[in-house]
């Protein structure tokens, strides 16, 4: 009698039953088959193991603290960024409206909020609160920097991920989006965007108001823009209000 | 001991592999990171530790990545704040060796994709070392035939990626 697949696969992984242990080793022991089959399951499981670890990429920095002190955002998500998109939109809107008093209101507040205040973005229990988006690159894809009142600056990277990502430290930021073409409005201080694209991207293009400032098509990459030693590329913004 | 100590102690020991089980099966590591955070949030959210927290975590992540992928109306999504750092911090390889890692894993998840889903499921959650009890619970299967079924989805990978090699 000799053993079945699931007892050698059991006893390959430690999932026997207590008292059945001693006596399928003890067979494994004498039996010259079932040992060469269990032999035979552990260099195929070893032989997976190594092939498996071909599909892993680095595991992201991600900290206890931020999992504790951050609110979940992929229930409903879709409803959520839907949501939190028309609202910049519309306050994009409302603030662009000739003789809107928003402007002013922003101001206001922006002045109230940097009297006594440090220059450093806003932290809340430890955590940086910073703006970002994520978006498919689709075939096509224009990221759009639209007349802003600071001195923003652009850092691209080319990255191996599936979508490109834009974050922002600093400013008041919205972010507006259509199938094609990202629009990105910076309404308050000096900001830094860190842009993600990715490598496998077909055409993306940044513009500065009515400039092309930066473009991938396929590999080639045209821009004026200086690179630093970690190979990123670094676009000053220099949109103006009209 | 407290949740939160706890939680932290969850949060060591099932954040690797919970990630790394994930982005072997989307083959999307944002993805993955995203998930597996949001499972975490939701077991932060219920306040109480569940008796199997391995389990409730890959049960929880298992739905939400069902979800997606049934959607899969996702175009835009917002950026969680954590995971910030390791998406703009990723290092320029070089071009050689980014084409050959890019065939190597591509032709392992070739081989993967060519399992069903509860074959491919059951064989990345072992990898991570899930137990028996575990797997069936979050695959809803039978616990008595595991073994059997795994050496099937070993068998079926191996021939799928000697089939994919030999093409």
């Amino acid at each position: 009698m000799h053993l079945n697949e699931e007892q050698i696969q059991r006893l390959l992984h430690g999932e026997l039953p207590g008292i059945e242990e001693p006596l399928i080793r003890g067979h494994v022991g004498v039996c010259s088959e079932c040992r060469s089959r269990l032999e035979e399951a552990e260099r195929e499981e070893a032989w997976i193991s190594q092939h498996l670890r071909r599909l892993d990429h680095g595991q992201p920095q991600v900290s206890v603290e931020s999992v504790l002190a951050h609110r979940a955002w992929l229930p409903r998500w879709g409803r959520w960024a839907a949501s939190i998109i028309l609202t910049l939109a519309a306050a994009g809107a409302a603030y662009a409206v000739p003789g809107s008093p928003l402007p002013g209101l922003l101001d206001r507040i922006i002045q109230l909020a940097h009297r006594g205040a440090s220059t450093e973005p806003h932290r809340q229990g430890g955590l940086d609160l910073r703006s970002g988006i994520a978006v498919e690159a689709g075939d096509r894809l224009t990221i759009a920097f639209q007349a802003g009142r600071g001195r923003d600056t652009v850092i691209v990277s080319l990255a191996n991920r599936a979508d490109v990502a834009v974050r922002a430290r600093g400013g008041n930021i919205a972010f507006s989006s259509d199938p094609e073409r990202l629009s990105i409005r910076n309404q308050g201080a000096s900001a830094r965007f860190e842009i993600a694209i990715p490598r496998a991207a077909r055409s993306v293009e940044i513009r500065s108001g009515d400039r092309r400032i930066w473009s991938k098509q396929g590999a080639r990459i045209v821009t004026k823009a200086r690179r630093d030693s970690k190979g990123r590329y670094l676009l000053p913004l220099t949109v103006s209000r009209p | 001991m407290s949740f939160e100590d706890q939680f932290r102690n969850v949060f060591q020991t099932e954040f690797p592999r919970l990630f790394r089980y994930l982005d072997r099966l989307s083959g999307e590591p944002d993805l993955a990171a995203d998930l597996v955070q949001e499972a975490f949030i939701r077991l932060n959210r219920r306040g109480t530790m569940p008796d199997r927290p391995e389990l409730w975590l890959i049960t929880v992540a298992l739905n939400l990545f069902r979800n997606i992928k049934s959607t899969r109306s996702r175009r835009r999504r917002l950026l969680t704040i954590a995971r910030a750092e390791a998406v703009l911090a990723d290092p320029v390889p070089s071009p050689a060796l980014v084409q050959d890692a890019a065939e190597s894993s591509g032709q392992v998840r070739r081989a993967l994709r060519k399992l069903g889903d509860r074959e491919q499921r059951m064989l990345l959650l072992r990898a991570e070392g899930y137990s028996y009890r575990d797997i069936a619970a979050a695959l809803d299967l039978n616990e008595t035939s595991i073994g059997t079924l795994l050496a099937r989805a070993k068998r079926a990978f191996r021939a799928a990626y000697e089939g994919t090699d030999a093409s």
